[in-house]
């Protein structure tokens, strides 16, 4: 993980001095540990000690309450062989692919144009990120009803103008669409916010470059202000799939995994397991794996970007 | 609100906060800063006066609690605002009687049972809780449930139809309260049914077969974005989907409750036939079993016949009259026999309550006589105590329909009653929500899905 | 943002006169599009379902009427669970943005064993997902005594990884020899922290502010789980409640759940102007 900050510092500006480097006094280890204590305290108990639990319960089998049963490895072994599991992780894993680039394109292309003296800029700039700060029960609350498939705005537009409306609600891509559509309506004003604080890095010729016009302007964007902005991109891309890999309050609300198990993701999946079916050893199985992999997938990206880092 | 004056703070952004520097970052210093400080200074007041405005709120910061104390009984439930009110009318009713007051922790129901699992797992369960019929057994199972069996007076117990007393025992012994119950009927918008020139039936013996109710629904008028009708068994509710199994003499369970039946004409033709609701566009592919509910189209005037519960008619009463529609109401369509979905829920005390006693006695005030039939004259949902059901209630609202509900829970089977209160019944019912859906949506084979069915029930009864 | 950027920077072009501005129309056409999910829920609520659901589409409200805000203060104290929301959301708020701010510090700039093992450890707790943890921590709380309390609320999440995270990596930027300035004028550890480094890190303040009040005014599942008396409630349990026991108001639910963004909004309005230094100088780039 401490590859993302090394990647992060690597663009600083000169002159920031790296941590540590200098001489320090010895015997700070004491305070330190008293300074994080609280912190350590908090994670511990609320955090790893519940994890902890979680694992240990997904080696039994459990309604929640009364009796529990000792299974072994055998909520793991159903795990791999449960087809609505592999249908979630995939769901996740398409949800993150569209979702995840869709937003960083689209903040980007919004932060390049926005980066420049206009008129109301200020309140643009806010209104794109305002759909970041609102909640996501509200998020989805709105996704439902913009997106119902038989009263919703959208699909009495399209009537309105001879097309058939869509089946946002019954049908498993347009279902996947809508979640994306809103769940990326959501996102765009992040990836803008943090794009344009990445352009303060940018040389300014470099920057004009997006802002003049003529034939070299793509070429200038494609080949210098997107590499200069690579380790910003590679941490929004690691964000993103981290929450991509947690969306839990969107996707409850919205679709609620339908139809079929169109948009059920890992998350939502072990809810359903965990509160509806009352299975809380295969809901704690399918928890402790998706933490696992979104652990293993953010370590491997973060050391091939090293290792880029390093090469270049 | 006091902590929200801040906003009156100036939010004028009329600088360039990403103006285009020189790429190095300037050194943090305090000079140059005079907005920044303002702002910084606003930040400030805004803690501050959210911490005193709003001081307030933290007056509050320790609530009563839903956990089992002794000296109050704290009962978690969810109501609709009928349901409340006579819920709390009641509560009061016994608390005057006993001293014991009792708090009403209401929770949206699709969370109630998250809730209350938690607070299971917790040791922090309320003495009371309200639970469906098809939940119960889980509990009960458990061991999470106060056995009432002999803490009830008889005069309450035996006051129970043999069916709803069955719908709260496990093996033998009573686990708490059949508080009252539902059941489902056609809705239709009288002049939607008027313009396809339908009479529907008003007698229990003349109800619509399948054919007829199917042929009358398509004779219902529709535009581009309306269909005639939706069937209400969505996601919980995916057990009322029997209705067309029993009506076609069918089961789910064999009849010792310990495996699949499906594997029969009767279930497969009841199958096909809802199936083709969806492929024939009958009803909006949105009310699939893990579509969204079923009622709520009939407000919007999406479809003109929903198949809905009793306990909706407070809802769905004001909103049409609102609208200036009138409703009417008639039996559920049947086959071989007619049958209805059992509804309704009921109170269960928790086995680590530690007010056994209060919390036994309040249970047989809810499920006595009198308040038994004051909730379901006032929450317009049906009673489970015989003589009830022999003197007939006063209804709040629409009596006339309420009457022909009645009727239709006569048709509530034993049989049926059984089947959809094993204990696993919550798991087998999610398993129905699933094989539905990929049978309505996915067009999934229907023997396929009675396969895949029989395979699920048989893990999850074991 | 401060004036030193302000100024340092080299004069523009500006664009001519008489052109058209495509870049500033599609800008305004795409805000306009931000816009519109936000539009169109003031118009519901504003509207009674009928005139949202039925008959021919209309994008303006009929007759704008507040009949929906009043069903939804009638039928919940909603006053009340926006004092409820402000009070946990500003504690918490506070407690966790101190939190940040001394651990960030810590991981950042003392030198000590096991300092990269804390900093993963922290950081793999941002991929824990929360509703999988829920009963554990719920028995926890239960434990503690803490339940339907607020501090069941605050406290389980006031450590928080990514704030964490922020801070180390806008501390790492922040020059040793001024820290090591004040340590050899005899400072000593909080106090080298108060009066250095914290006036140092305003932007950074501003970005956690804004990220954790929105974070916790946001959240939903676990204080539903954890508060049970309706007078503790916050807002977004109350929304749930409008989605429903029985069929949805959705004027009275998409009013408030305007309402609802309202304070979120004046937070970040308060303190954009700094959230995009914040940013650009901690680890998010």
């Amino acid at each position: 993980m401490t590859t993302a900050a090394t990647a992060a510092v690597t663009v600083r500006a000169p002159g920031t001095p790296e941590p540590g480097r200098r001489r320090r006094r010895g015997g700070e280890a004491p305070a330190a540990w008293a300074l994080l204590a609280p912190n350590l305290l908090l994670f511990g108990l609320f955090l790893l000690l519940p994890l902890l639990a979680t694992s240990w319960l997904s080696l039994y089998s459990s309604s929640g309450f009364g009796p529990r049963e000792y299974v072994g490895a055998d909520n793991y072994r159903e795990l791999f062989a449960d087809a609505t599991f592999w249908r979630s992780a995939l769901n996740t894993a398409v949800y993150a692919g569209l979702t995840v680039p869709v937003s960083l394109v689209l903040g980007l292309g919004v932060a390049l144009a926005i980066n420049r003296p206009m008129r109301g800029r200020g309140l643009l700039r806010a209104v794109y990120y305002l759909p970041y700060v609102i909640s996501g029960v509200v998020v989805a609350v709105a996704g439902r009803w913009l997106f119902n498939e038989n009263v919703g705005v959208v699909n009495r537009a399209l009537r309105a103008i001879g097309l058939p409306g869509v089946a946002w609600q019954s049908e498993a891509v347009p279902a996947m669409a809508a979640l994306v559509l809103i769940s990326v309506w959501t996102k765009v004003g992040f990836a803008m916010v943090v794009y344009l604080a990445a352009l303060q890095g940018v040389p300014a010729e470099y920057r004009e470059a997006a802002a003049t016009d003529g034939a070299s302007r793509w070429q200038t964007l494609r080949h210098v202000v997107v590499p200069l902005l690579r380790p910003t991109t590679v941490f929004l891309v690691v964000l993103g799939v981290i929450e991509s890999f947690q969306v839990f309050d969107v996707v409850y609300v919205l679709t609620g995994g339908g139809p079929g198990n169109a948009t059920e993701m890992l998350v939502t999946y072990a809810y359903a397991e965990g509160f509806d079916a009352r299975r809380q050893g295969y809901a704690a199985a399918i928890g402790v794996v998706t933490y696992l992999v979104v652990l293993a997938l953010t370590a491997v990206w973060w050391r091939r970007q090293r290792g880029r880092e390093v090469v270049s | 609100m006091a902590c929200h004056r801040v906003a009156g703070l100036p939010a004028g952004d009329h600088s360039d906060p990403v103006a285009p520097s020189s790429g190095s970052i300037p050194p943090p210093s305090g000079h140059g800063r005079g907005l920044s400080r303002r702002r910084f200074l606003a930040a400030a007041s805004l803690g501050t006066l959210a911490l005193t405005g709003c001081g307030t709120g933290f007056s509050l910061a320790r609530g009563e609690g839903t956990g089992s104390v002794e000296g109050r009984l704290s009962f978690s439930l969810w109501a609709g605002d009928a349901e409340l009110t006579v819920f709390q009318e009641l509560a009061d009713a016994w608390t005057r009687s006993s001293g014991v007051p009792v708090a009403l922790n209401v929770v949206p129901f699709g969370e109630l049972l998250t809730g209350v699992d938690a607070q299971l797992a917790g040791d922090r369960a309320p003495d009371l809780f309200r639970v469906t019929y098809q939940d119960i057994g889980l509990y009960a199972a458990g061991g999470a449930l106060l056995d009432v069996t002999d803490r009830l007076p008889r005069e309450v117990t035996q006051g129970f139809t043999d069916a709803f007393r069955q719908a709260v025992s496990q093996d033998g012994r009573l686990y708490g309260v059949p508080h009252h119950t539902d059941t489902s009927l056609v809705l239709y918008d009288v002049e939607a049914v008027q313009a396809a020139g339908l009479d529907p039936p008003t007698t229990l013996d003349e109800a619509w077969t399948w054919e007829e109710f199917t042929d009358a629904a398509r004779r219902l008028p529709t535009r581009a974005d309306q269909f005639p009708f939706a069937v209400n068994w969505q996601q919980a509710g995916a057990y009322r989907w029997l209705n067309w199994v029993a009506q076609n003499g069918g089961r789910l369970l064999d009849d010792d409750l310990t495996g699949p039946a499906v594997d029969s004409r009767a279930v497969r033709e009841a199958l096909v036939l809802t199936q083709g609701f969806f492929t024939e566009g009958l009803v909006p592919p949105t009310t699939s079993t893990k579509g969204s509910y079923a009622d709520e189209l009939f407000t919007t005037q999406t479809i003109g016949m929903v198949f809905a519960g009793d306990f909706l008619l407070p809802t769905i009463e004001p909103t049409l009259a609102e609208q200036g529609r009138q409703y009417g109401a008639t039996f559920l369509p049947r086959a071989e026999s007619a049958a209805a979905d059992l509804g309704g829920n009921a109170v269960v005390a928790t086995a680590t309550s530690v007010n056994p006693e209060a919390a036994a006695d309040f249970l047989a005030f809810l499920a006595g006589d009198e308040a038994q039939a004051r909730f379901c004259e006032q929450a317009v949902v049906l009673p489970t105590r015989t003589a009830l059901i022999e003197r007939g209630l006063e209804y709040a609202l629409r009596p006339d329909l309420m009457e022909l509900y009645v009727e239709q829970a006569t048709t509530i089977s034993q049989d049926l009653v059984e089947q959809v209160t094993v204990p696993q019944f919550n798991a087998v019912n999610t398993s129905l929500v699933e094989r539905l859906e990929s049978a309505f949506l996915g067009n999934a084979d229907a023997g396929e899905v009675l396969d895949g069915l029989a395979d699920d029930i048989e893990g999850r009864l074991s | 943002m401060s004036s030193a950027v302000r100024t340092a920077s080299p004069r523009r072009r500006h664009r001519s006169a008489g052109r058209v501005p495509w870049r500033w129309l599609a800008l305004l056409l795409g805000a306009l599009v931000m816009l519109f999910p936000l539009y169109w829920m003031l118009v519901t609520a504003l509207s009674d379902t009928a005139a949202v659901t039925s008959g021919p589409l209309r994008l303006w409200p009929e007759s704008a009427s507040l009949a929906a805000f009043r069903r939804a203060f009638e039928l919940l104290p909603f006053g009340q669970f926006f004092v409820n929301s402000a009070a946990i959301a500003v504690v918490a708020m506070l407690l966790s943005v101190s939190l940040n701010l001394v651990a960030g510090y810590v991981l950042a700039k003392y030198r000590f064993r096991g300092r990269q093992v804390v900093f993963v450890l922290v950081l793999s707790t941002l991929m824990i997902p929360v509703q999988v943890v829920m009963v554990p921590q719920f028995q926890l709380v239960a434990g503690l005594g803490w339940v339907d309390s607020y501090w069941a609320v605050i406290v389980p999440r006031a450590a928080e990884a990514f704030g964490i995270f922020l801070c180390r990596q806008f501390m790492l930027g922040l020059p040793d020899e001024v820290l090591e300035a004040a340590r050899l004028d005899g400072a000593g550890h909080l106090r080298v922290f108060w009066s250095v480094v914290l006036p140092m890190s305003r932007p950074l303040i501003a970005v956690l502010v804004i990220l954790t009040f929105m974070y916790r005014w946001n959240e939903f599942a676990w204080p539903l789980i954890v508060l049970n008396d309706q007078r503790l409630f916050t807002v977004p349990i109350g929304l749930a409640f409008l989605q429903g026991q029985y069929g949805t108001d959705y004027p009275a639910l998409m009013g408030m759940a305007l309402l609802t963004t309202l304070p979120v909004v004046v937070v970040f309005a308060l303190f954009q102007r700094q959230f995009v230094e914040g940013v650009a100088r901690s680890g998010l780039r």
